[in-house]
């Protein structure tokens, strides 16, 4: 029987960035927020935490990957075609305006009003992994909804 | 989720009576995958002018007996 309703490789990807963004930096800004205001916290604490933090998500992300292209070499072979390019270029204008919004809070109201250095760091890495995930789930809303441009 | 536009097409029953022809082989005369093949039937993605030529031209069919606008 022909199948209608699988997954496109490009919308497994996705899933895996989001995934993988979500553990990985939910994990670490679960940590910064329960530490916030502590003097212990330090900035030490707080790199060796994004260092573990990209790891996991690259872990995820690339070792899923190739997980999936073991299974369907084909698929993960082949060049996006015409809807797995629209739906790429809508994720990424979505995620675009997320990223502006951020780095206008984080870079040129925050720095004004806010004298912790790594509160502003932190809200600037947030913004962007913020800006990745409304990408990833722009297009996984794409895929699974329908895009007509 | 961008409004569907009112176009319905033919591709299934076009492939049915093209020998049962599959999504994959359509997919790959075309250049797009099973799953856009599959999007297109089912309304869920409009191509682009050049895959919706591509699509009569598999079929040996005019474009308006392919795709129809129904606004």
């Amino acid at each position: 029987m022909e199948k209608t309703l699988d997954m496109p490789f490009r919308e497994k990807e996705a899933w895996l960035a989001l995934g993988g963004m979500a553990i990985g930096y939910g994990g670490y800004f679960t940590a910064v927020a329960v530490t916030q205001g502590q003097p212990q916290a330090n900035a030490l604490q707080f790199i060796l935490w994004f260092a573990i933090a990209t790891v996991v998500r690259v872990a995820i992300e690339f070792g899923g990957r190739a997980v999936l292209a073991t299974r369907s070499p084909g698929e993960a072979r082949a060049r996006p075609d015409e809807r797995d390019r629209a739906i790429a270029q809508h994720g990424l204008a979505a995620g675009y305006g997320v990223m502006m919004l951020a780095l206008i809070v984080a870079g040129v109201i925050m720095p004004l009003s806010v004298p912790d250095s790594w509160h502003i760091a932190n809200t600037g890495l947030f913004g962007l992994v913020l800006a990745e995930v409304v990408r990833c789930a722009v297009v996984i809303a794409d895929y699974r909804r329908g895009w007509h441009g | 989720m961008a409004k569907a536009p009112p176009i319905a097409n033919q591709i299934r029953t076009l492939r049915f009576m093209a020998g049962e022809m599959t999504q994959a082989e359509l997919g790959e005369k075309i250049g797009v995958t099973r799953q856009t093949v599959a999007a297109i039937e089912a309304g869920k993605y409009s191509p682009t002018l050049e895959a919706a030529f591509r699509i009569a031209q598999v079929f040996g069919k005019p474009l308006e007996e392919v795709f129809q606008w129904e606004g």
